[in-house]
């Protein structure tokens, strides 16, 4: 194994985005985003279905 | 063709060819070359991610695909925003701590150098294959409807791809394909809406959904777990989280994409914005599938969309005939299926369920009938081509449509909606193709040893080599039909265990070399058993299941390996 490989725990942090002030909010919400979406797909197939 | 159409296709990619070469005509470092100076902002990383997935096939063949099945397709994607979140915390910060030009450089550090030249062969011969048929598969549909030569058609897309693509290195690259994508979603949005126009009077943007519905095409989600099923919420959520991973982590076309971004933080919005924006975008191309459909419902469609099949059936006098006696049957069935529809619009409107319920059940008994008959014409294609010709004809139903019932100046517009995506991922694997030739092969183990300026001149002439394979594969392609199913195949066959190396590298920071490459070379062999056991009907398992087989078989044999000390350099002796 190569001293090359990087430690993820110690690799530094980027800058913050530039909304929601953290990466892990920004992370949360393109999921949720994502989970809403397929609810409405699931809502479209459902009604008109 | 209009010469309006001509007009608008020509100078649209004539500006973006245009606009390319000019915003790169400074580049002269290998850096400069195959990194684009790492300047790129997050939009022009996200489209640039987008434009490298969506190929020409992607918009002849999915609204075809809605077309014949409906909105399921759409599940496809599911896992993708998870899949760029995953790559965002994990994967992304380790490229950049590394500062490496491909993907397969940090094997090399993590493991050793024959690990990174495997994986490194395994991406060029999959990806060199497949950009000659990105080319292809467009051309070919492409020149049968408009009666180009196919040959003056794969060198058009081919020949302007590599010029731009050599002069400017992955810069050219990027800054293309975000004009070309904001052409394509431009042109696909225009084509839903002059759909909706195009409509008979009374039939609205409600009722074309309405009818879609309770025809069976609007099954946009599926719960259902069935492992044979190719398309449903689970095998979209688990299956396909892992093919994007393995697509988007580890192949270096899409690696290159984001590792030219101005910094981290430009390069994670990038592919945020693709995990946002994708799936509605999939979401609008089926659509516009389904507005063809119910377009199709009020006019008249062909009774088989590939004009050379029935071409082929013509110049036979038995086939011809039964052909003209099926076509008669096929009239009838369409007047039958007006007046239908009619009935239907009517039940919708006085939202009679019991009406509305008789009326589906008519529609979709006339749609049977409507199948039935396709299936018969392309059953006298086989007899009238010997079994030779491809009688699957979906990827030609939403160009058909373009082709006949868009105005001028539309009709170019979406077939440079077309070119570009074909020009847009066939520039993306060439580039991939050249960076990792250059850095992971011939830099690394052939000439080591040379000035900044020697790798730029390779990286050009190994830019061109690739193109030139890429056309003379496309150019000859419709000799080998067999040849393209198989490349076809690879991607799925390969990913899983190639992303299996990859998380192994991240997280199971123990086990060597030698035990994940046994471990690959293994899980690539059941995956290959599962695959042939599934086409002789022995066992059901949808493809997208094989990634996520192939990566967990690959994690954890190679920590078994480990455990068995494969791979472990003998203890010295003391003295």
């Amino acid at each position: 194994m190569s001293d090359q490989q990087p430690d993820i725990d110690t690799l530094p942090e980027d800058e913050q985005p530039p909304i929601l002030g953290s990466w892990r909010a920004l992370y949360v919400l393109v999921i949720v985003l994502h989970f809403v979406l397929i609810g409405l797909f699931y809502w479209f197939t459902r009604t008109y279905a | 063709m209009h010469w309006l159409d001509w007009l608008v296709m020509l100078s649209t990619l004539g500006a973006i060819v245009l606009y390319g070469v000019y915003h790169t005509r400074n580049v002269k470092s290998v850096q400069s070359y195959l990194l684009g100076d790492r300047d790129l902002r997050w939009w022009t990383i996200g489209l640039s991610v987008m434009a490298t997935q969506a190929s020409a096939i992607t918009f002849l063949s999915t609204p075809g695909q809605a077309f014949e099945d409906g909105m399921r397709f759409a599940q496809f994607y599911f896992g993708l925003p998870i899949a760029m979140v995953f790559l965002c915390i994990f994967v992304l910060p380790i490229y950049y701590k590394l500062k490496v030009y491909t993907a397969y450089e940090y094997l090399e550090g993590r493991f050793d150098l024959r690990t990174r030249t495997l994986t490194a062969i395994l991406f060029l011969v999959q990806r060199g294959l497949a950009a000659g048929i990105t080319i292809y598969a467009p051309a070919i549909i492409l020149s049968t409807l408009l009666d180009w030569r196919l040959s003056w058609t794969v060198l058009a897309i081919g020949v302007i791809v590599i010029f731009y693509t050599v002069m400017g290195g992955t810069k050219a690259v990027s800054v293309t394909q975000k004009q070309q994508m904001i052409i394509i979603l431009t042109g696909m949005f225009v084509a839903a809406i002059i759909l909706l126009d195009q409509l008979p009077e009374g039939v609205g943007f409600t009722d074309a959904v309405g009818i879609a519905g309770k025809m069976g095409k609007l099954n946009v989600v599926d719960f259902s777990f069935d492992m044979s099923n190719r398309y449903t919420f689970w095998s979209g959520m688990l299956g396909g989280v892992f093919l994007f991973l393995s697509y988007f982590g580890t192949d270096q076309s899409q690696v290159q994409r984001y590792l030219s971004g101005k910094s981290l933080t430009e390069s994670r919005l990038g592919l945020l914005f693709n995990g946002i924006v994708k799936v509605p975008m999939q979401f609008l191309v089926l659509f516009v599938g389904i507005l063809v459909f119910v377009f199709f419902l009020f006019v008249k469609a062909p009774i088989h969309f590939n004009t050379a099949n029935l071409e082929i059936v013509k110049e036979n006098p038995t086939t011809a005939a039964q052909l003209a006696e099926l076509e008669t049957t096929y009239d009838a069935l369409f007047d039958e299926r007006q007046a239908a529809v009619g009935d239907m619009m009517n039940a919708l409107d006085s939202e009679d369920e019991v009406a509305i319920a008789s009326t589906s059940d008519r529609m979709n008994s006339l749609q049977e009938q409507d199948a039935a008959i396709r299936e018969e014409v392309r059953e006298l294609i086989n007899v009238a081509s010997n079994d030779t010709a491809k009688t699957k004809d979906t990827d030609y139903v939403f160009i058909t449509f373009v082709i006949r019932y868009l105005p001028a100046g539309l009709v170019g517009l979406l077939l440079a909606v077309i070119f570009s995506a074909a020009m847009s991922s066939t520039s993306s694997e060439l580039n991939a193709l050249a960076t990792t030739t250059v850095i992971d092969i011939y830099k690394r183990s052939i000439v080591k040893d040379k000035d900044d300026d020697h790798y730029l001149s390779a990286s050009k002439w190994f830019t061109i080599l690739w193109g030139c394979l890429a056309l003379v594969f496309a150019l000859y392609a419709d000799l080998f039909e067999n040849l393209i199913q198989a490349v076809n195949m690879i991607g799925s066959l390969v990913y899983g265990a190639i992303l299996g190396i990859f998380m192994v590298a991240f997280f199971q920071k123990r086990v060597g070399g030698l035990a994940v490459f046994l471990a690959a070379i293994v899980a690539e062999a059941a995956v290959i058993t599962i695959f042939y056991l599934d086409r002789i009907g022995t066992i059901e398992v949808a493809y997208l299941w094989l990634n996520l087989i192939g990566c967990g078989l690959v994690m954890v044999l190679a920590e078994i390996f480990q455990a068995m000390g494969i791979g472990k350099r003998p203890e010295p002796k003391a003295s």
